[in-house]
């Protein structure tokens, strides 16, 4: 989905449980703007309760999305706190059955270190920051995640100025009754 | 030359009262106890940034910051307000749950609240805001201030800069460009150049709408 130059925006919630939030992240999509990638952060890599979306905004009419203001369509009111990034699509694309996602935003001291990136999935650079990225790698399963991360999974090998990294796993579908028992579990052992 | 001193107010709206909020701070400020004036209260748009919140930018000299202090110590309850200040304060607590304030000081050529606003009476006001708050060396600061003003500014059309600043206490500045309108931020994006790798600047962009009864947009009456 993602095409080179594309405009998109990730928009993170924080504070309440992880179905609330994912509920309240789905409504707050702006009018306009198609769905992307939802993604859940989960157990033992990161921010936590947290959601992150992932949305492609209409080629040309940021404009229109910007206008519409606390008239987006979005009730704030449920939001407690929430940061928001606008990014620009380098390469890459979703894919859709992937199981779960290692994000990272990164900081390089040059701009041409972001042309040299090789291996994510995925590839945002921030539109008034143009030496720092959002960088998706994905993986098929948990037990994908772990081998990925004893391998040495993420950027870490580029030297970066900063990075902050999580794991999240992709939200699935319309049903969110699944995450109320998918994280009161903490085995956590099998594959969703 | 801007001899002011600059309050930024990143304040953390109770959900739902941005707009309310906004208002309340305008009245508070041009109340006749007002010892600083609110030059431009911004609603942060929810496609960069975080949320809910306001942001305000205040203007004063630093006689005037002095005789505002006693009014913000919490030990200052027996300061002197006229009557009905209380009431309109008692509204903005009901309003936000807290905030980060930082002291600014103009970098070199930054305009002052009148400026501004005879800028907006020459070329009409510009509500649309780009705000870049950017962590430095101390001593890249004004280096990325010159740099900021001489690159950026040639970006594009009706988009220019607005204001910029030093922070008093962070190696940080903060940096703002206004539109007319949000028509050209995309062009203004793609062109936007890649600051000098020696900076070394980590950036937070935010979108910001100034409220319509902001100062700053009003021409000089």
């Amino acid at each position: 989905m993602p095409v080179e130059g594309a405009w998109w925006t990730c928009w993170e919630l924080f504070g309440g449980a992880r179905p609330e939030l994912l509920r309240l992240l789905r409504q707050a999509r702006p009018k306009g703007v198609e769905p992307g990638l939802e993604l859940v952060s989960f157990g033992p890599g990161g921010l936590w309760p947290h959601v992150i979306g992932f949305w492609p905004l209409p080629a040309g009419r940021l404009d229109r999305v910007l206008s519409a203001g606390d008239g987006d369509g979005s009730d704030e009111t449920g939001f407690r706190w929430a940061r928001s990034k606008l990014l620009r699509a380098v390469s890459g694309d979703f894919d859709a059955d992937r199981t779960a996602y290692l994000i990272e935003y990164v900081r390089f001291a040059d701009q041409a270190a972001v042309e040299n990136l090789d291996g994510p999935d995925l590839v945002f650079v921030e539109a008034f920051a143009p030496s720092q990225v959002v960088l998706l790698w994905g993986a098929d399963s948990h037990d994908e995640c772990v081998a990925r991360e004893r391998a040495g999974w993420g950027s870490a090998h580029l030297h970066p100025e900063d990075r902050l990294a999580w794991w999240a796993v992709t939200a699935g579908g319309d049903d969110s009754g699944y995450l109320a028992a998918w994280f009161a579990d903490p085995a956590l052992e099998t594959d969703r | 030359m801007n001899d002011y001193v600059y309050q930024y107010n990143d304040v953390f709206v109770t959900p739902g009262h941005t707009r309310v909020y906004q208002e309340t701070i305008g009245q508070l400020s041009r109340t006749p106890s007002s010892f600083q004036q609110v030059m431009g209260t911004f609603a942060v748009r929810r496609i960069s940034g975080s949320w809910p919140r306001v942001v305000n930018l205040w203007e004063s000299t630093w006689a005037d910051l002095a005789a505002a202090l006693p009014h913000h110590d919490p030990k200052g309850a027996s300061a002197e307000h006229p009557p009905g200040f209380g009431d309109v304060a008692n509204e903005v607590r009901r309003q936000r749950q807290g905030g980060w304030d930082r002291f600014l000081l103009p970098g070199p050529g930054s305009p002052d609240l009148a400026a501004l606003r005879r800028s907006t009476a020459q070329d009409g006001p510009r509500p649309c805001v780009l705000q870049l708050i950017v962590s430095l060396r101390d001593d890249a600061r004004p280096d990325y201030l010159r740099w900021f003003v001489d690159s950026c500014s040639a970006a594009t059309g009706r988009w220019r800069p607005l204001l910029w600043f030093t922070a008093v206490h962070d190696p940080q500045v903060f940096v703002y460009f206004a539109g007319p309108t949000w028509a050209g931020l995309e062009e203004l994006a793609s062109a936007w150049p890649a600051p000098p790798p020696a900076l070394r600047p980590a950036t937070e962009t935010w979108l910001l709408e100034a409220w319509p009864g902001s100062l700053y947009l009003q021409p000089p009456s």
